[in-house]
């Protein structure tokens, strides 16, 4: 961080102009904006400045939570039985300002994106508080910290005032500062390894927190199989296939994962989605819920029945329907739970020789239960509906045909 | 045109001109130049009041953080030890049910009612509240004074309210010439009480910068806040020069009101993106300016599904920079809800399958793609953008 960028923020909350009573500090979570101004109020805390911390996200968008938990941070209770309006906080805070010896109050709330979800009056009269406090009295600063500027929120949702707040951006640490970080943090790790993993991994993700615990990963792991194989093998090629394995992992970057037996590495331990592991009834209807939600009803017959007569095919007649599906809404649609079980059966019976008894044993309704608890299908109808209740599969494309692929593996 | 030169100043000096700047600082919020009018005529009023008993009333009119607060004091200094004074803000009806009956305490005691933000108050059942203040100023010794933001209060109000109002109307208007504006902004300075640090902020040429800061916003407080910040920031550095005064100022006003809007700390973040991330939002960004070429119906333009950017972002990958390649579409769709909860794409919330999820750009596509140029990204990735914007 810029000293001087903190030295400007120190600079205009120790100001005594009263006039800036609303200062608005942002920048991504992964730039430390938090822990840095953190750092700098308990600083000025020392020096007799009196700091609250409050949270515009807790308040929910109600200004009497938001004032009561302003009151309890403050302890204002024991000047005033209530902090529900404006008048109560202003009222509390002068009595209690004028016993207190401090030589200003910083109020400091987190989250300002929530401002949006107050209505534009009650922010607008809380944010002009600090201008009804007394003169006499020691002065009262707002500091707002978030991910967005002042103006994206405002700008976003509504008019947060007329005039434009004072805001200091925090910008995030470069490649060279982090992997500098990283060096001073994890002092056991040589350096060329930390610098490695940073590098390949920097594209991906910024967080100084996540690449740590990526380096040690790695570095872990290129202990344990060093240990094992009592190979005194150090160079970046052996560190790579530890790289791309934790990278994949852990940042999701599709790099392919060496042979362990080549690599000497640990074997590969392959973790499955939990819709891959369940019965094969289930996966077969869960498919059919998929077919019913994303296909219409005139289709089925052509892609579930074998002889379903012949069907008048032209040149005029394609291009007219590729037009139609690229304008079709991809939503899923909902499906009859009656069109979900034929299609059911019918994979069934193609799949299995004896489908028909298998058809007779299913449990259909603890199937679709259990479905619906995991989130794969949610019922559309009401619970009421006993009689043609509806469902629509939220499951992904892609997901869908790991699922129809998964049975060939076995 | 001469050349100009940097003015440094001794050791002495700036620290003496430190001094002064820290303790103008500390009287900048004792100075109101633009409501000295306004104070007068509302003080005449108030002690006409006190003089002859009877009930009054006015409005002052103005935007909102035009110290408003000020002339409340003022008023209540003036009238503190003959009549009781009542500020009313209008969140307070909302929280406090006995808001109302605190009026009818005491009716024929003084009183003066300072009302902020009144235009609140013009909704048809609020206006009952405004009806009781102003017809008690008909019967009893009050003086009701409104404070409202909007100028078409006047003509909101409902006949029984207005009847009662006085016609009496004090206008907090911003400058409307920049001679006095300037004025102003020595006035901030309290230029007679420093002269030492008047005579170096002299040499500076702010005329340049208040005046395009006049031309976006001649709003006195705006001005008290920047020249509140610049002394800020000047008494901040350790060496003390006229440039650097200069471009303080420069800086701070360009915080208030940006030159150019790209430059708006909205596309600051952008900066701050993993490459991945700004892949992403380069993806959707591509898709909306294919789709807007598209349809002639902007609304048809306007919404992308997660799974679309996903597709755009694996053609991205293979095609270009396989480095960026992920394994799964859940890690695109969780950078595209980052994106969403930084602001930078508006993510739908109708549908419940994330695949099937719409997510609009809140921001035009078009400078959003300017924004692009001044990153620096991988060539390849650059030229699969180029391509695809010139098809």
């Amino acid at each position: 961080m810029t000293p001087s960028l903190l030295g400007r923020v120190r600079g205009c909350l120790s100001s005594p102009a009263r006039c800036l009573s609303h200062l608005h500090c942002f920048g991504l979570q992964e730039s430390g904006l938090r822990e840095t101004v953190g750092q700098m109020l308990e600083e000025m805390q020392q020096n007799e400045w009196k700091v609250v911390y409050c949270d515009l996200l807790y308040a929910d968008g109600s200004l009497k939570q938001l004032l009561i938990s302003l009151g309890d941070a403050l302890h204002l209770l024991r000047v005033r039985s209530t902090i529900h309006t404006i008048k109560d906080l202003v009222e509390a805070l002068n009595h209690k300002l004028r016993e207190d010896s401090c030589k200003g109050l910083i109020i400091c709330l987190d989250h300002a994106e929530s401002a949006s979800s107050f209505t534009s009056s009650a922010i607008n009269a809380f944010f002009d508080f600090p201008n009804f406090i007394d003169q006499e009295n020691p002065l009262v600063r707002i500091l707002t910290l978030g991910e967005r500027s002042w103006q994206a929120i405002n700008a976003a949702n509504f008019t947060i005032g007329q005039i434009p707040v004072p805001e200091f951006y925090f910008p995030i640490m470069d490649k060279d500062d982090c992997i500098s970080l990283l060096c001073e943090a994890l002092p056991e790790i040589e350096s060329s390894l930390v610098k490695f993993v940073v590098d390949a991994a920097y594209i991906h993700c910024i967080s100084p927190n996540r690449l740590a615990k990526l380096v040690l990963r790695v570095h872990d792991e290129i202990e344990a199989a060093s240990k094992t194989d009592k190979t005194p093998i150090r160079n970046l090629n052996f560190s790579a296939a530890f790289c791309r394995k934790a990278m994949a992992e852990m940042l999701g970057t599709n790099t392919v994962v060496l042979d362990a037996k080549k690599e000497n590495a640990r074997p590969k331990v392959e973790q499955q989605p939990d819709y891959l592991v369940m019965p094969v009834f289930q996966r077969y209807l869960l498919l059919a819920s998929f077919c019913a939600s994303n296909n219409a009803i005139s289709t089925d017959k052509r892609f579930f029945i074998k002889h379903h007569g012949r069907e008048k095919r032209s040149a005029k007649r394609e291009i007219r329907l590729e037009e139609k599906a690229q304008l079709k809404d991809f939503d899923p649609k909902t499906a009859d739970l009656q069109r979900i079980v034929a299609i059911c059966y019918t994979l069934l019976k193609k799949h299995y020789d004896d489908g028909d008894v298998l058809t007779k044993i299913m449990d259909l309704n603890s199937l679709l239960n259990t479905l619906s608890c995991m989130n794969l299908v949610s019922r559309t109808s009401s619970a009421s509906n006993l009689d043609q209740p509806r469902y629509k599969c939220l499951l992904s494309l892609d997901a869908a045909k790991q699922i129809a692929r998964f049975g060939e593996d076995l | 045109m001469p050349s100009r030169t940097r003015t440094s100043t001794s050791v002495d000096e700036t620290a003496t001109i430190l001094q002064q700047m820290a303790e103008a600082l500390g009287l900048i919020d004792t100075v109101h130049p633009h409501l000295e009018e306004a104070e007068k005529k509302l003080l005449s009023i108030a002690d006409k009041f006190m003089s002859s008993g009877n009930g009054a009333s006015c409005r002052v009119e103005g935007l909102s953080n035009t110290d408003k607060v000020h002339l409340q004091r003022r008023l209540a200094e003036r009238c503190r030890h003959r009549a009781e004074i009542v500020t009313v803000n209008y969140d307070e009806l909302f929280t406090d049910s006995n808001c109302e009956e605190r009026f009818e305490k005491d009716r024929n005691h003084p009183r003066v009612f300072f009302v902020f933000n009144a235009e609140h108050f013009i909704s048809s059942l609020r206006q009952t509240l405004l009806y009781k203040l102003l017809n008690g100023t008909m019967l009893y010794p009050w003086l009701v004074v409104l404070a409202v933001n909007s100028q078409d209060f006047y003509g909101h109000l409902e006949k029984r309210v207005r009847s009662r109002l006085s016609p009496d109307r004090i206008c907090v208007s911003p400058t409307t010439d920049i001679s006095t504006y300037l004025s102003h902004f020595y006035q901030l300075l309290s230029k007679d009480k420093f002269p030492e640090m008047f005579g170096f902020l002299a040499r500076c040429s702010f005329a340049k910068q208040l005046n395009y800061l006049y031309q976006m916003n001649s709003d006195f407080d705006v001005l008290r806040r920047c020249t509140a910040l610049m002394l800020t920031e000047l008494i901040c550095l350790e060496e003390l020069t006229t440039e650097r005064a200069e471009s303080a100022l420069k800086f701070v006003i360009e915080m208030h009101v940006p030159a150019v809007p790209l430059k708006s700390p909205f596309f600051n973040i952008l900066k701050d993106l993993s490459l991945r991330q700004i892949a992403v939002l380069m993806c959707a960004t591509r898709l909306f300016k294919q789709l807007e070429s598209r349809f002639d119906d902007k609304a048809e333009a306007s919404q992308i599904s997660f799974r679309q950017v996903f597709l755009e972002y694996k053609q991205m990958a293979n095609k270009s920079y396989k480095l960026l390649d992920v394994n799964s579409d859940k890690i695109i769709f969780e950078e595209i809800r980052r994106l969403g909860s930084l602001g930078l794409l508006t993510i739908g919330n109708k549908t419940t399958n994330v695949s099937f999820q719409k997510i609009s750009l809140p921001v035009d596509v078009y400078s959003l793609s300017e924004q692009f140029k001044t990153l620096s990204l991988p060539a390849a990735v650059q030229d699969f953008f180029a391509h695809v914007s010139a098809m």
